[in-house]
């Protein structure tokens, strides 16, 4: 199993909806990995570009 | 399905539990001694905001407004121990004990009551800390100690009667740190479940494991320095005194020698706890779990090792400025790695933003400028020129304020339905947050500027050039101040009522404390479970 | 899943302990000495008495808090999963230990290798000084110091160390009998080991005499007085703790106490005793002898 997730004797059910989360259905779950997951490219390109522009300026 | 398992009746819930104020006095649970630990922090982070809130004040112009240099001293010193000792420590002591058993599955910490001993050390120290304001009224001594937090000899030699008082304090408080510090060690490494290896320990244990170590590695080491400046004070020896063949940069490297590991000790909680937070709203298991144990191991080696940069000015050896120089960068590799892991942790997750995670993302934020401008305070050349100027107030700041208080709030917006049984209020959560983060901001970022421009830090009057920077600085920190007002509201409410929450309060959550109602039962895993 | 196996972990219930009053007592009785200490060093009213309170207080405390563990103890309360608890304890306890005296031999060590080499050169080194006739070496009460005779290492310092290392054999021998069981010699080798650090102390305070009345050695006498009273005092305060524990210790056993499975309460003072007798040998190394 994968360290620091834990199971009490035997595997965890999945974890039932939470009464006081907003419970979200399965299409904005996967709407929601997908935004984190442009989110994460654009900032990966946000940095590259200021780095790149980092060489430009002379010292 | 979360209530189950501990609610087997015991032989001690008989009932014959002392009530009222014996309660706190006596108790010897884990999570009655959490409660005392986090009000008490509360209570204290009000007193060192007020403290700093009179300094501000006086800054908001140039000139001398509203008190004398000496009291502004007075008030910069003890506040910031305040903060650090009093309000900043205890809240992630509380931390420990109110989840530590529960997150490994232990009945209690190990020793209780010694950890009760540990909790009421506090009070006693934070009223020798602050009594000489006090005295001072009646015309005895001449106030609290005026040397900053750091102590420094021979100005601390000198001084008046506060000196006394913050030296035994720090004793007192010493002492306390030292008892918390070995009791999580022997719980974490005495009550883990039955099947909990260490490498399934969560992280915020780890993090906290590695903290006692240096509280136990550092803080008697500032026990021996002030020590010594007390019998330079009171009884001859000349430890800090080169007519004696002492040396006042010999407190220099003994203060820091405790002073950057404590830095650590303050957010190595935090960094355990953070984490947590990002994997249950991103709903995705925590990235890189052992490359943050390993980075926490790292970061507390070297962290006892890179004392002397933080004065580079007085004159060391150039091989040493090296040498410090260079481990103190060394330092920011596991720092990023753990960036690292937090950010993955949330890459391709499918993130919601409660005060938790918004609290946890904007830490990634705030803590990533603390860190790069360490980095650049670390360059000894650099530092000739930033040194002891507002710069350096707003580097740790970033770190202490966004990195350790924030990191509270994240843990305690996280906590706190579990703890009470309620959710707090979103709303005013929410408020809170954008609050403190905007108030947060425009307190602390004009201190970069006013450093680079060379304004000196302790000093309660400036230069007319410094007055727009400084006037912003003072109307965040009102803000700042009096937004925490609403946090303290939202838990007294939370405290007292609202909507019910489950056991495992966020849908996303994982691992034992989740396991367990909300609030727990007085005894918790009086049966440890099982980790497969 | 929830019914959490009966065989689970230790199988074991953790003895915790019910409420007590004690810790809080206690820590008011070290803000009374604190503040009496701070009033006596300040001249503000009268220190000593609110000492003398909090003192009284923490003695009381003492009695009263080990008295009840020693109670719980041989009520048969603490097992096997307690008495790891309060090893690991002990053994973090004396670390904490360790590092405060790292901080004075620290300085010590400061002072002979960095900072008093480094203010006799100052005139070859940099043409400047306030004091051209300041040596640097070691020993030294500093360049404004009284002059002074340091300790030698082979009178009294030399049989404290034998003093010591015999108490360390000592203490040995009576945990080798306790595990045998004979009790006999466990009360004759506490009892040796009591005798033999009162005597280190002994010698000790005459030390002390000897050096303020004949060689000028005080507290005020530079780095060397400094270092050299801070360490051995806090030594010698260390094996005043542990001559006092071992006594209770020696009481205990001749009250029946500790089993050859079960005594924990021996070994942690054992430890300590231990610790105190390695600090005194870099003690005896670094302070009179090199
Ligand atoms: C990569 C990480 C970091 C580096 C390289 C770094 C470096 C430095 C340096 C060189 C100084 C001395 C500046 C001067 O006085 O001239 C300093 C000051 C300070 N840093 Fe950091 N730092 C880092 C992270 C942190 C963190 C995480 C904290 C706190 C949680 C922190 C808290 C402080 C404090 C409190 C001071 C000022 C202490 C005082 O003079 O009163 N730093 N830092
Ligand atoms: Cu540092």
């Amino acid at each position: 199993m994968k360290p620091g997730n834990f199971q009490i004797g035997e595997p965890m059910p999945p974890a039932p909806p939470s009464a006081n989360a907003a419970a979200f259905s399965p299409a904005d779950l996967s709407a929601r990995r997908a935004a984190s997951r442009r989110l994460g490219w654009w900032l990966g390109a946000a940095v590259l570009a200021i780095y790149l522009l980092g060489l430009l300026i002379p010292r | 399905m979360n209530t189950a398992t501990t609610t087997q009746p015991t032989p001690h819930d008989a009932g014959h539990y002392p009530g009222g104020l014996m309660r706190w006095l006596t108790t010897t649970n884990h999570k009655d001694i959490g409660t005392m630990y986090l009000t008490f922090s509360l209570i204290m982070f009000f007193v060192g905001g007020l403290m700093i809130l009179a300094v501000r004040a006086e800054l908001f112009q140039p000139g001398l407004q509203l008190m004398q240099p000496e009291f502004f001293n007075q008030l910069i010193g003890v506040h910031a121990l305040v903060m650090i000792f009093a309000a900043l420590m205890p809240a992630a002591t509380g931390f420990a004990n109110w989840m530590l058993p529960l997150m490994i599955g232990a009945p209690d910490m190990a020793l209780p009551r010694l950890n009760n001993w540990g909790f009421w050390l506090l009070p006693p120290a934070a009223i020798l800390l602050t009594l000489p304001f006090t005295l001072a009224l009646f015309g005895i001594g001449d106030g609290a100690i005026a040397t900053g937090w750091t102590f420094y000899a021979p100005l601390s030699v000198q001084g008046g009667m506060g000196v006394d008082f913050a030296i035994l304090a720090v004793h007192i408080l010493g002492i306390s740190s030292i008892m918390g510090s070995i009791n999580i060690i022997v719980t974490i490494f005495n009550m883990r479940a039955p099947g909990m290896t260490m490498m399934k320990l969560p992280l915020f244990a780890w993090g906290w494991l590695i903290t006692a170590f240096l509280l136990i590695a550092t803080l008697p080491v500032l026990a021996g320095a002030v020590t010594m400046l007390l019998t330079d004070r009171h009884f001859g020896t000349h430890f800090f005194d080169a007519a004696g063949g002492g040396d006042p940069i010999l407190f220099q490297h003994l203060f820091w020698f405790f002073g950057h590991p404590e830095v650590y000790i303050l957010l190595l909680p935090v960094w355990g706890l953070m984490p947590h937070v990002l994997a249950t709203f991103s709903r995705k298991p925590t990235y890189g779990y052992k490359a943050q144990v390993y980075s926490f191991i790292a970061i507390g080696l070297l962290s006892v090792v890179v004392w002397a940069h933080h004065f580079f000015t007085a004159g060391l050896p150039v091989p040493a400025l090296f040498y410090f120089m260079f481990s103190t960068m060394a330092i920011s590799l596991p720092l990023a790695v753990l960036f690292f892991c937090w950010i993955a942790t949330m890459w391709k997750g499918a993130m919601s933003f409660e005060t938790p995670m918004l609290f946890a993302v904007v830490f990634i934020v705030l803590f990533g400028i603390a860190g790069l401008t360490g980095l650049i305070l670390a360059d000894v050349a650099a530092d000739a020129q930033y040194h002891h100027s507002y710069f350096v107030v707003a580097h740790f700041h970033y770190a202490l304020f966004a990195g350790g208080i924030m990191g509270v709030m994240t843990g305690v917006y996280y906590w706190l339905p579990k703890w009470t049984g309620h959710m707090y209020s979103e709303k005013l959560g929410k408020l809170h947050f954008w609050l403190t983060v905007i108030s947060f901001n425009l307190t602390f970022m004009p201190q970069f500027f006013l450093g680079l421009a060379g304004m000196p830090r302790r000093i309660p009057d400036y230069a007319l050039q410094f007055a727009e920077f400084n006037a912003m600085s003072t109307v965040g920190a009102f803000i700042l101040g009096l937004s925490q007002l609403i946090f303290a509201w939202n838990i007294w409410c939370c405290v007292r009522g609202g909507p019910k929450v489950d056991g495992r309060v966020w849908e996303g959550a994982e691992g034992l404390e989740w396991e367990l109602s909300s609030p727990p039962p007085h005894h918790s895993w009086e049966t440890q479970p099982v980790i497969k | 899943m929830k019914n959490a196996p009966a065989h689970a972990g230790h199988g074991a219930h953790y003895f915790v302990p019910q409420p007590s009053l004690y810790p809080v007592i206690l820590s008011a009785g070290m803000f009374l000495l604190a503040l009496g200490f701070v009033q006596t060093m300040n001249d503000a009213g009268p220190g000593q008495w609110v000492m003398l309170a909090g003192a009284a207080v923490i003695v009381y405390v003492l009695f009263g808090w080990f008295g009840h563990v020693i109670a719980e103890s041989q009520s048969g309360a603490y097992r096997d999963w307690e008495d790891r608890s309060f090893r690991y304890g002990m053994i973090w306890f004396i670390a904490t230990e360790v590092m405060f005296f790292a901080a004075f031999f620290g300085a010590l060590f400061y002072m002979r290798v960095i900072s008093v080499p480094r203010l006799g050169e100052m005139m070859a080194v940099h043409g400047v000084t306030l004091w051209p006739d300041f040596a640097g070496t070691w020993p030294t009460s500093g360049p404004q110091g009284a002059p002074f005779t340091p300790m030698g290492a082979w009178g009294i310092p030399a049989l404290n160390t034998a003093l010591l290392l015999s108490s360390g054999a000592t203490v040995t021998w009576a945990h080798w009998a306790l595990l045998r069981d004979r009790r006999r010699q466990l009360v004759a080798g506490l009892a040796a080991t009591v005798l033999l650090g009162a005597i280190f102390l002994g010698f000790q305070a005459y030390e002390y005499h000897h050096a303020y009345t004949e060689l000028g050695l005080t507290m005020g006498a530079g780095a060397y007085g400094a270092t050299f009273f801070m360490l051995t005092g806090f030594h010698g305060f260390h094996v005043t703790l542990g001559t006092v524990m071992l006594a209770v210790i020696l009481l205990r056993s001749l009250a029946g106490h500790f089993s050859a499975e079960r005594h924990f309460a021996f070994e942690a003072v054992a430890w300590y005793w231990h610790f105190v007798d390695v600090v005194w040998l870099i003690l005896f190394v670094f302070v009179y002898w090199v």
